[in-house]
């Protein structure tokens, strides 16, 4: 009795640890597509990456793409571009926030504009390694909200090269910014 | 073939499998009476079929998927594009019962009509306005999705 | 057949069962056969060698497919491939242009703090 209950209780720890390592895109997400004049939508785990890398070629473009997603668990994008300001909130995205939280994420920039309304996120996982394991951007604007979660090891020079210029490295934090941008460190 | 045909007619992966799963236990029962494997996969086609559609009309799974429900897509996409897809599965989950599952069995299973009509038992005819009204239904809605004609 | 057509094929493609599937059916087989007292003389459906013929039925028709249904699987997986590419380009492309903005609003509000210490 006493050995089924510990099996019983490892089982749960056992599903809810695996659970926190998940990521889930909130549900709230699918409703804006509805509200969203314009929706992307990419969703591919690491078997579609797998598929995707077979026919990168040797192009320099593919190559480097295809380094890149072979390391990779998934890839997740979600943008709506609306033809109205406003038409969704930030509680939208507060259910994804609350998961990016430390020790597993750390928020490395935070960009708020009051100006444009503009606001920027930049969230790392990482592990004892000190490697990337993965990636989300969260942009939003008042007529378009992105979200971005690549999951895996991430080396930032690959990023740099493959995006022209992704500019990870080199996003330290400012002091005392006037637009309220904040970054690593200074959260 | 038979999760298959549940799956694209029901859009449901428990529903199914929970079908598909009935129909091979009753393929168990009426195996004696079946003649040949042409014969078995006629029976299979058949009793997959109708017991989607009946599932379809008690349980209403069917969600009226209108064209406003699907989201516009960006420019990017193209011919062949897995978000296009998704979209004209979404599409002909709008149709009615009947007709959708025609399609199923026509582009899913590339059954001619005739075969159609004999696993659902009506008029070739039938079969052939209603598929003809289907894709006429489905290319005005493509066009508007994607902004240009498609052929 | 026409674009539309094609499209429709492409999008309708058959959906492989889940795993373990025809192991599941079996088993609801066995469990269906096993409460009864066995009867003085079996039905022709549940001899031994009907279920064996179930189980083989099942096997090809639910798991397997015919020999021409997997090259149409190996052209749908090319599709698939090559959709899967172009979806990565793109998911890489609005990853790169989102943290130029960021980059951009950092090194934006970088200068506005030098110029007001210089000021």
């Amino acid at each position: 009795m006493k050995s089924t209950l510990i099996a019983f209780l490892l089982t749960i720890g056992m599903a809810l640890t695996a659970h926190a390592q998940e990521l889930k895109m909130p549900v709230d997400l699918d409703k804006l597509a509805a509200k969203a004049s314009e929706t992307t939508e990419v969703t591919l785990n690491a078997h579609m990456l797998q598929l995707a890398a077979k026919f990168m070629n040797d192009d320099e473009g593919d190559r480097e793409a295809r380094e890149l997603v072979k390391k990779l668990k998934g890839i997740y994008v979600r943008s709506f571009e609306f033809d109205e300001p406003g038409a969704y909130s930030p509680s939208d995205v507060e259910g994804l926030r609350m998961q990016l939280k430390p020790p597993m994420w750390e928020k490395v920039v935070g960009v708020r504009s009051r100006r444009d309304g503009e606001n920027a996120e930049v969230y790392f996982k990482s592990d004892s390694s000190d490697v990337i394991q993965g990636l989300v951007v969260i942009a939003a604007d008042p007529r378009e909200l992105t979200i971005v979660h690549i999951d895996g090891p991430l080396d930032p020079s690959d990023l740099e090269k493959l995006g022209g210029d992704f500019g990870v490295p080199r996003l330290q934090a400012p002091a005392r910014p006037k637009a309220k941008p904040s970054a690593a460190g200074a959260q | 073939m038979v999760f298959s045909i549940a799956l694209r007619f029901l859009r449901d992966r428990a529903v199914a499998e929970e079908l598909a799963q009935d129909v091979f236990l009753k393929l168990y029962r009426e195996l004696p009476k079946l003649e040949s494997p042409e014969h078995v996969k006629f029976w299979l086609r058949k009793v997959i079929s109708h017991r989607s559609m009946d599932y379809s009309r008690g349980a209403r799974v069917r969600r009226e998927v209108g064209l406003d429900d699907v989201a516009e897509p960006a420019s990017h996409w193209k011919s062949g594009d897995v978000l296009l897809q998704d979209a004209l599965r979404k599409l002909v989950s709008s149709l009615p019962d009947d007709a959708r599952m025609m399609i199923v069995l026509r582009y899913q299973e590339e059954m001619e009509p005739q075969e159609i009509a004999n696993t659902l038992g009506i008029p070739v005819g039938t079969v052939k306005s209603r598929l003809r009204r289907s894709l006429v239904l489905l290319r005005g809605k493509v066009q508007r999705l994607m902004g240009e004609p498609a052929r | 057949m026409n674009d539309l057509e094609r499209q429709l094929k492409e999008a309708l493609r058959r959906s492989d069962p889940p795993p373990h599937f025809a192991q599941r059916v079996l088993a609801r087989v066995a469990q269906e056969n096993a409460p009864h007292s066995p009867p003085a003389r079996l039905p022709v459906w549940r001899l031994p060698v009907m279920r064996w013929a179930v189980a083989a039925v099942i096997v090809l028709v639910a798991g397997l497919g015919g020999v021409g249904y997997r090259v149409h699987e190996q052209k749908a997986e090319e599709a698939q491939a090559l959709a899967a590419k172009r979806q990565v380009m793109l998911a890489l492309r609005i990853t790169s242009s989102k943290l130029r903005v960021v980059k951009q609003k950092v090194h934006n509000a970088e200068d506005a703090q030098k110029s007001g210490n210089t000021l």
